[in-house]
């Protein structure tokens, strides 16, 4: 076989090992730390939170995700 | 790498073209009367001027050889030098001896063998089988006990050997031909076989019943040998032909070695990576500090490396039977939130027909990929009856990997190992 082809195919395997170690070190497919997806769930809830950091409305937001997530209304009754 | 020699063919008797098809025939056995070109199928006579057509066999691409093996080629046994003068395709239709599990009984079968005719430079032969589990080198033999099998299950032909249970009998039909004979073959030729096998050796008895009388007119005595491929492939190796097979399987043989290297490789990954995470943030919240109408500031959170990081809600409620809800917001240096994590957290328990049970969700976690290094913070908000008591705990791993690109990885160059392996197979 010629060392071309030899050469070729390890290549080839080296270049899919270190494909596969980059994705699991850098996390191919993971979403980033700064969310667009809870940034626009702020946005819906409290549409001025970015101007006005309006922490009360963070409440708002936070009653609309639990009520999603357990489909139960707030023990507190707010 | 072997260096190759490449010998010369033996010294055909004759030469000629085919009168079908033009291909150029060689004879090599001088007693052969007929020869079938393995090109065309076509059936010549080898002893007259004109070498007369005289019937035409199964086209060759209905019977393609089983392996690299072909008419023509140089093969080294015993020490001497054997060509291949022909090939007989035979198919059986007999009766298989098995025992299993204390019962014992002979189940019918199909089976299709090559007879390769194999020829030295001093004109002796021997004949080479070849079907799907393998090599067998086959001789014909003087029996000491010349004799077939009767009604009895147990029979041998040769002298110091007890009789021993006939392992197949039936008959077998030629379906293919090509190369040199001495007799005219032809297609349908049958003959009636059995067969005993002694320590490692096949001992067959093949015999010829007369049409018209249904008189036995011929018996021949065989043994056979078991021979591996590698040793098939060695004696062969001199051919030129087998460059490109040999080319073909070291091929293999790398993409093998290399898919079932990476498998090891990602084995050996998948379990390395689980030590190199680190906890940078810990921080533990008393349910009673926090509530669902105003946000509790966690402590600064400083990531100081881009990369995965592992968020961690760990719960720890101590009433049973109740269950609360806490959700983080993570907020950047301008105490803007980009994240959230929320944890649905409960303990359950009670008395069933197996006893007693309990179920408990205490953990919610999720991946980020962190791209800018920084100071951050979380807030938290917590739902739960008044009665509820327990904490939660923040924890944030750095030093991440997904081993789910490593499993996957292995997973598929292992299938792919052995299906690269069991195409090596066919030429190793």
């Amino acid at each position: 076989m010629k060392n071309f082809t030899k050469a070729l195919i390890v290549g080839c395997f080296v270049a899919i090992a270190g494909l596969t170690y980059a994705s699991s070190v850098r996390g191919l497919g993971i979403s980033a730390f700064k969310s667009h997806k809870t940034m626009d769930q702020i946005k819906k809830d409290c549409p001025n939170y970015y101007t006005n950091k309006d922490g009360q409305c963070l409440r708002t937001s936070f009653r609309s995700i639990y009520f999603l997530r357990t489909g139960y209304t707030s023990s507190t009754g707010k | 790498m072997a260096t190759i020699i490449k010998e010369e063919k033996l010294s055909s008797i004759e030469q000629f073209n085919c009168n079908s098809c033009g291909n150029g025939l060689e004879v090599f056995n001088p007693r052969a009367k007929y020869i079938s070109c393995q090109y065309c199928g076509s059936v010549l006579d080898t002893k007259s001027e004109q070498h007369e057509i005289l019937m035409s066999m199964s086209p060759p691409t209905e019977h393609q050889p089983m392996s690299f093996i072909k008419v023509g080629l140089l093969a080294n046994f015993f020490d001497k030098k054997y060509q291949v003068i022909a090939r007989t395709r035979w198919q059986q239709d007999y009766y298989e001896y098995w025992s299993e599990e204390g019962e014992t009984g002979y189940s019918r079968e199909l089976w299709i063998y090559d007879e390769w005719l194999m020829i030295s430079e001093q004109r002796t032969y021997f004949y080479l089988v070849e079907d799907k589990d393998g090599y067998y080198i086959s001789e014909e033999i003087v029996p000491d006990n010349p004799s077939l099998p009767n009604e009895s299950s147990h029979w041998s032909f040769m002298k110091n050997q007890r009789p021993q249970i006939i392992n197949e009998y039936g008959s077998a039909s030629v379906i293919y031909f090509e190369g040199e004979s001495n007799y005219q073959i032809k297609l349908n030729d049958l003959i009636q076989f059995a067969s005993y096998k002694h320590k490692n050796t096949i001992y067959t008895a093949e015999w010829r019943i007369n049409e018209l009388n249904n008189q036995i007119k011929e018996i021949e005595f065989f043994k056979e040998d078991k021979i591996s491929k590698k040793e098939i492939i060695q004696a062969f190796e001199n051919n030129e032909e087998l460059d490109g097979l040999r080319r073909k399987g070291e091929i293999w043989q790398w993409l093998t070695y290399g898919a079932f290297a990476s498998a090891i490789l990602f084995f050996v990954l998948m379990f390395t990576s689980f030590g190199g995470t680190k906890q940078v943030f810990t921080q533990t919240f008393n349910f009673a500090e926090l509530n669902d109408s105003a946000l509790f500031k966690s402590k600064p959170i400083q990531l100081d490396e881009t990369g995965l990081y592992c968020i961690e809600l760990r719960g720890g409620i101590e009433v049973t039977n109740s269950e609360a809800f806490v959700l983080a917001y993570f907020l950047n240096n301008e105490d803007e939130v980009i994240n959230h994590l929320d944890g649905d957290f409960s303990v359950y328990s009670g008395f069933d027909s197996d006893g007693y049970w309990t179920e408990s969700t205490e953990e919610a976690d999720k991946l980020v990929k962190v791209k800018e290094t920084g100071t951050y913070h979380a807030k938290l908000m917590l739902d739960r009856e008044d009665a509820v008591t327990g904490s939660v705990t923040l924890n944030i791993f750095s030093g991440v990997v997904l081993t789910r690109y490593y499993v996957i990885g292995w997973l598929i160059f292992l299938l792919l190992g052995f299906i690269f392996r069991s195409s090596m197979k066919k030429y190793f």
